[in-house]
Parts: C-alpha cells; structure tokens; sequence
C-alpha cells in the first residue's frame, strides 16, 4: 500500500510539476495569502468568487487553484494578527494573542518567521498524512455522531476556558457569552427566530468576524487610546538579522508544531470542528504542557507556532473526507465540493480509481504550494513588520478604517459595523477586567453547531441526557473536559502534596 | 479593580435574568421530552447566572483595591469613539471616500494633534488605498453617497 501511494505520488508530481499547473498554484497561494490578510474577505468569499472563472479550465488546474487559495489564507492569516491584533480569520484568533504581544516587544519579525515555518512544516506533514491515511481516518471520522461531537465542542470549549487566562470562572463566563451570542437568529433545527428584536439582520445571527474584529482589532486601538499607546517603543530592531527566527525560537517550536500538526489534522478530518477548533485546541494543550504556563498571553513563541501549525494541517485533514467521501470538513471545502461538482467530478471513494491523476496531481501541488509559500513569506518578513515603524496615530486610523471595510465587505451590510462598534466597547471594557476574548469567539464560532448536536442528541435519546454518557467515545470526551476543567485544582493539590512530603 | 468588577457582576447578573425572561417566550420541552427551541437558551442563561453571582461574590471577597479600569485618559477615548461612529453613521450618506476621509483627517488633527497637511495627506492617502483595494481588485460595493456624486459631477466617476 505504501509503494503503491508513493508510487501514485510521484504520478502527482509530474501533473504538479508541469508548467501550467505551477502557474495555477503560485496564483492560488498568492491570492491566499493577501486574502488572508484582508479581514472580512476570507478564502470562501475568494474560493466562491473564482468558481465561475473555473468553467473550461482543466478540472485538476481549478482545484490546485482553488485549495492553493485554502491553504495561502491560512499563512496570510497570522500576518495582520501578529502586527496588528486584527485576525483576518477565525483560525488566526489563537495567534493574535501571544503573537502580537511578541511584537509589542519588538519580536513582530521572528513571530511572523517562526508562523511561516511552522505553517509549512505542518501543512507538508499533514500532505504526508493525506497521501498515506486518508481513506483509515476517513473511516473514523464516520463514527461521530451528534453525541461525539457535543462532546468534543464541551471538551474545547472547557479547554479554551480554563487553559487561556488560567482563570475558569472568567473564561467560562466568556464561553456562556460567546455561546448566547450564537443563540440570536433563526433555531437551526425549527427555524424559528430568536432574539432578534425585530431587526432583520439578526435573523440570520451575528456573525463571529464582526464580533472578533470588534473585541480584538477595535478594543486594542481604544485600549491604546487611553492608555496612551506603546507603539512608539517598539521600534529598533537593530540588525536585519533580528528579524528571523533564533535557534533557540526554532527549538522551543519543535515540538508545538509536531503536536499541533497531529492536533490539526485529526480535527481536520471532522466534518465542522476545522481549522479554528485545531487552533484552540493546540493553544490549550501548549500551554498545559509548557513549563512556564503563567507566560501564555504575555508573548510565547510557542503559542504562535502551535496554533498556526495547527490551522495549516488541519486544510489537509479537510481534504481527507472531502476526497474520499465527498463530505466537506469546513465551509471551503464545501464551497469545493461544489466546483468539483462543477467540473463534472464525483467526489467520494470512487475518484482514487476512476480520475487518479486528477486526485494525486492535486495531493502533489500541495507540496509544491507549501514551498511556494515558505519562500514568498520568509523575505516578505521585513516588509511586513516595516508596518510597526508607523506611529500609534497613524496604525491606529489604519486598523479602524481596515476594520470598518472589512466587517462591511462581509456581508455589504452597515448593521454590522454597529455591532462591531458595541463589541468594540464591550471588548474593551473586558479587556480592562482581565476577561479572555478567545473563548467567547471560539463558542460564537461553534455555538450553533454546538446547539444542533446537542438538540440532535437529545432527539435521539428522547430527551434523555445519558446518550451523552452512554456512547464510549462522547464519555472520552467528556471526562478529558472534566480533567481540564478541574486541571488547576488538581495541580495545585498536587503542588501542595510535593511541598508536603519535600517538608 | 474591585468597584469595576462588581460594577460588571452586577450588569452581567442583569443580563442573565433578562435572557431567560426571553427564552421562556420559546418552548423548552422538558415536559414533552423533546429539546425545543427553547431549552440551551434557558440552560445558557441559568449557567451565566449562576457564574455571575460567583463571580460578584469572588469580587467581594478576593478583589484587590488597586486602580480602576477607567483610569487613563478618558476624554480621549470619548472623542475617539464619538469620531468612529461618526463614521459609520455618516457612510451611507456621504459614501466611503468622504467618510473616510473627513474621519481620519478629524482623527489625526484633533485625537493625535497632527499638523494639518500630515492629516490631510496621511487621510487622503488612506482612503485611496482602501477604495482601490477593496472596491476596485476586491470588487466591495463601498457605499457611495454624495462622493460619487461629487466625484461624477467632476467627470472623475470610474466603474459605475
């Protein structure tokens, strides 16, 4: 089996490899990567736009395009995260936290670096991993239901709660907020609505990135406002050198970026959990594993490398339901899924024999994408952080007029940038209390899937709360929630019983 | 921090009882043992509830008297969000490019006191970039307004 993948492979690499192809997927990774910068214009907006300009381009040429631009948004992502606090997408939120307090102390070049390397590094090894367990992983992925999925969203929202300040009490008041935030608009299972006061626009509910962009991006400037700004401090960087990554930087993200790169890819394959999950996830375990935990927020390394590795190797942990059952594992996916209808394609187990050159020459051009990127990001580095030489008034203006456009460019809506301008003081205010922001976006982001499993579950069970409990993998889940969520307490009383039998 | 915190358990506890006032308008489905649409709304009000009261106690109890969240300069943060909101109040009406302009150049001149001609260059420079970014390669229908019409008036109007 092994043989025959490499063998396929390197098939791939020939239909990669040509011309017209590398191409396509220089055009894809570029367009990715400033879409993924842009906050409000994401890869589904990108990928959904360029469907129509597909017709009559060769079916692998499209989709090397298309999931070029997939992955090229997931690197660009981390870039106006870490220099300015504004996640261009909601797998970029995790890095926006240490990402840019690193660039607050004048390490904006090693982040970006070290985001860029541990992007390719895991996006490569999660192309490994498509290339040789798809169709095994596949597999378990069919066996989450409802019930598995309830669970695994408690187990990352108890994760994100607990493990992103330390204090569960704050973090899991910001994850009931966040989950009450994705209550407004249309039931998902009755279509009835909801707290929408009357207002159409919040029949379709709110959306997370008018919601991040508010507690992250507005927030800070206001935060700077009072506080009379930082910015001015940040500005010597000394040799061009300081710009790159230490050894040391790449040492301590080693290990992060191979467990993220595992984290991300599992969560990948799971049909809705996706990049942003994998990045909440990898945050959380980084810190549970660090030695020096209490640092997590201050401006870790190892806080960018995990969650960007995460979010990268989960694009091919997307790819595996997608390719081999045709079930999309995230919204670009889906958006995908249907150019390859478009195209005349069937996705589903069927594609390996009936088009392999088709399947392996894409599985290919994501090696060739990832080098791609690698090399357009690592020289890009000192252009991009000449951002942070700009004064505080003028950065400033920048964020809030690119906050503005973005959340407009969303959804060609002026509503939204009233609730981003709430958020905005809202975010501000918790912010000055000491609340993380993360948990809530991450239950905005999840809190209506959240609600269908768990409503799904309980149609099953006759309403019954024990399916939960019954069903070996959710009772996994669960209890590993219940152990990070008792995980300081437990921690501590170990500290307690070392200091007493030391005495 | 300690009046703040209090100050925000008390709000949130508000928020918590307003929010299940209004999930009990939708039906929970205890009694008929199907989860209606009710039911997380409910749950979700309970829990933050309960968590506010933990957390107005915590903040009783435990909260250091050091300096308030308000500290720092205040008025500034006034101007500041009084001059966004200008913004987004005024962009239907006068479109992106006069918004954004007359946004950042009363920004930079009266929040960050820049000279005039930095905080008209540095406001005028900002909205071309954006305008040419989004609307023209992005194709954002950015609000028009009275730009365009100033704009058409001058025979500079592009791309319709």
């Amino acid at each position: 089996m092994l043989f025959e993948a490499c063998h396929s492979l390197l098939q791939g690499f020939s239909v990669a490899l040509s011309l017209k192809n590398l191409w396509y997927c220089f055009i894809g990774v570029t367009v990715g990567n400033i879409v993924g910068v842009l906050p409000g214009f994401g890869p589904v907006s990108a990928v959904a736009i360029l469907i129509p300009l597909m017709y009559g381009v060769e079916p692998v040429s499209a989709i090397i395009l298309l999931a070029g631009i997939y992955y090229g948004a997931m690197y660009g992502g981390s870039i106006t995260s870490i220099l300015l606090k504004i996640p261009g997408e909601s797998s970029s939120v995790m890095t926006a936290i240490d990402g840019y307090e690193l660039a607050l102390k004048g390490r904006a070049g090693p982040a970006l670096g070290i985001s860029a390397i541990a992007s390719f590094v895991a996006g490569t090894l999660s192309v490994i991993f498509l290339t040789f367990f798809a169709p095994l992983l596949a597999s378990f992925a069919l066996s989450f239901g409802a019930p598995e999925y309830f669970s695994l969203m408690v187990m990352g929202f108890a994760a994100v709660a607990v493990l992103s300040t330390g204090d569960a009490l704050k973090g899991g008041i910001s994850a009931v907020l966040g989950i009450i935030l994705a209550t407004v608009g249309s039931d998902v299972i009755t279509g009835i609505p909801r707290f929408h006061f009357g207002s159409i626009y919040l029949l379709d509910g709110i959306d997370f990135l008018v919601v991040a962009i508010g507690v992250f991006a507005i927030a800070e400037v206001l935060d700077n406002v009072v506080t009379k700004s930082k910015f001015g401090q940040r500005l010597s960087y000394g040799k061009w050198t300081n710009l790159l990554p230490s050894l040391n930087d790449l040492k301590v993200s080693f290990w992060p970026t191979i467990r993220a790169t595992f984290i991300g890819f599992t969560t990948g394959v799971l049909p809705g959990a996706g990049a942003t999950i994998a990045s909440f996830i990898s945050y959380a375990t980084e810190k549970r594993v660090s030695k020096y935990p209490e640092k997590f927020g201050t401006g870790v390394m190892e806080a960018v490398a995990g969650p960007e590795a995460a979010n990268n190797a989960a694009t091919g942990g997307a790819m595996v339901p997608l390719l081999t059952l045709g079930i999309p594992g995230s919204n670009v996916t889906a958006v995908m899924l249907g150019a390859l209808m478009m195209l005349g394609l069937q996705p589903g187990p069927l594609l390996f024999k009936e088009h392999p050159t088709f399947v392996w020459g894409f599985i290919a051009s994501m090696y060739v994408g990832n080098v791609m990127l690698l090399i357009l990001n690592i020289p890009l580095i000192g252009v991009f952080v000449q951002v942070l030489r700009l004064s505080f008034p003028i950065i400033a203006i920048l964020v809030l007029e690119i906050s503005l456009v973005g959340v407009y460019a969303f959804n060609n809506n002026i509503f939204d940038l009233y609730i981003m301008f709430v958020f905005g003081i809202i975010g501000f205010l918790l912010k000055k209390l000491d609340f993380p922001l993360a948990p809530m976006i991450l239950a905005l982001v999840l809190g209506r899937i959240f609600e269908e499993h768990c409503r799904r579950s309980l149609i099953i069970s006759d309403g019954s709360f024990t399916i939960f409990l019954t069903r070996p993998i959710s009772l996994t889940l669960l209890v590993v929630a219940v152990l990070v969520m008792f995980y300081p307490m437990i921690l501590d009383f170990i500290r307690q019983h070392r200091k007493g039998k030391d005495k | 921090m300690r009046r703040g915190e209090i100050v925000c358990g008390i709000l949130m506890m508000g928020f918590a009882v307003f929010y299940i006032y209004l999930s009990w308008e939708f039906p929970i489905g205890f009694v008929k043992r199907v989860p209606g649409s009710g039911m997380l709304p409910f749950i979700l009000g309970i829990t933050l509830l309960l968590l506010s009261v933990l957390y107005l106690l915590r903040s009783w109890k435990k909260a250091p008297k050091g300096e308030e969240f308000w500290a720092g300069d205040i008025k500034s943060l006034v101007i500041c969000l009084i001059f966004y909101l200008g913004f987004i109040v005024s962009i239907r009406g006068l479109g992106f490019i006069l918004s954004s302009f007359f946004f950042g150049l009363m920004t930079l001149r009266f929040l960050f006191k820049m000279k005039w001609p930095t905080s008209i260059f540095c406001s005028a420079a900002f909205t071309l970039i954006l305008q040419v970014s989004f609307y023209n390669l992005l194709g954002v229908p950015l609000p028009k307004g009275l730009s365009w019409k100033i704009l058409s008036a001058l025979g500079l109007g592009y791309g319709g």
